[in-house]
């Protein structure tokens, strides 16, 4: 039993076939979600916090306007080179601090102290109509408006 | 030790070493995509399935993915991250059963873009952010690579550890 087994193989004849279902399950995940959608126009960003649409910027006109009492929750501080930094935070310690740029039609969180991973801190901005950046811990998503904006009012 | 308390040991530590791995992978960031990790921990939970036993390895599973999510401040993830773990897993566990035909390697691999799909699509609908999705076919990709990572490093320890630590051939063997 103190033996070990070195007949074993880091490939099998089977193999083969799991590459090309993972390559193709890949491209198809690509097609669908990256190449046939492409890039949308992209009108302003929404900041929603606990399922409630708080914050609503617009980028063609440099504005930004509270939402379901958000100026409870966020600070904001505008720049006159079309940056508008928001700070939400809640319960005198949770934060994040989003960063919209109005001239280049994105918006990214900057700063947080939600989980060790920080993960919406590390998330690509949103720009294009595409993507989205949610923090869990702290139940902030922050997504483009595309389109006619549909509010969202929970309670 | 009868073997039924030995595999309960191996389980054990083996769990431990996992939620290590996971709360280490945890501090670093992010692979190029919010959510996109090398799996590290999935190292551990291979290991507990081919040395212990499958329903060990669920169990070893689901601690890690309960345990991982309270320690690293993300309680909400045990509902996307669970769900996923355990689809990769049963994966896994399949494509294993046909151990001549296919490598521990392409079970990994298979195992993690099934993992990092479903807790994407899990997390979009948990969420409501639909706009996530976008991520969904990079994080399939990042996926496929840290798999054959993953499934590596679990080829080399079954090729180089000595078989006494394997507790399937020895319990195949008492029974015989």
């Amino acid at each position: 039993m103190g033996e070990v087994d070195k007949k074993i193989s880091p490939y099998k004849k089977g193999d083969l076939f799991i590459y090309i279902l993972t390559a193709a399950i890949v491209l198809a995940l690509f097609l669908a979600f990256v190449i046939f959608p492409g890039a949308k126009k992209t009108d302003g960003i929404i900041i929603r916090k606990h399922g409630k649409d708080i914050v609503k910027v617009l980028f063609e006109k440099e504005e930004f306007s509270f939402l379901n009492d958000g100026e409870k929750f966020v600070i904001a501080e505008k720049s006159s080179d079309g940056v508008i930094i928001f700070t939400v935070k809640e319960d005198g310690s949770h934060y994040n601090v989003v960063k919209v740029d109005c001239i280049n039609k994105s918006a990214k969180v900057t700063d947080a102290n939600c989980s060790t991973s920080k993960d919406c801190v590390y998330s690509p901005a949103v720009s294009d109509g595409k993507g989205a950046i949610v923090c869990e811990p702290h139940e902030l998503l922050i997504i483009p408006i595309t389109g006619e904006y549909t509010p969202i009012v929970i309670g | 030790m009868n073997i039924r308390l030995k595999k309960i040991v191996f389980t054990s530590i083996l769990t431990a070493l996992s939620l290590i791995a996971f709360m280490l992978e945890s501090l670093f960031p992010p692979l190029f995509i919010p959510g996109a990790r090398m799996g590290l921990s999935n190292i551990f939970i291979l290991i507990t399935l081919l040395f212990v036993g499958r329903s060990y390895s669920f169990l070893a599973l689901t601690v890690k993915a309960v345990l991982g999510s309270l320690f690293s401040g993300n309680v909400s993830a045990i509902l996307y991250a669970l769900p996923a773990g355990l689809i990769a897993l049963t994966a896994e566990v399949i494509i294993l059963n046909f151990d001549k035909r296919f490598s521990v390697l392409a079970a990994s691999v298979m195992g993690s873009v099934l993992n990092m799909t479903v807790q994407n699509v899990a997390f979009c609908l948990i969420t409501g952010a639909t706009a996530y999705l976008i991520y969904l076919p990079y994080l399939s990709l990042i996926g496929a690579g840290a798999g054959l990572i993953v499934g590596f490093a679990v080829f080399l320890i079954k090729r180089y550890l000595p078989n006494k630590y394997n507790l399937t051939l020895l319990y195949s063997e008492e029974k015989n």
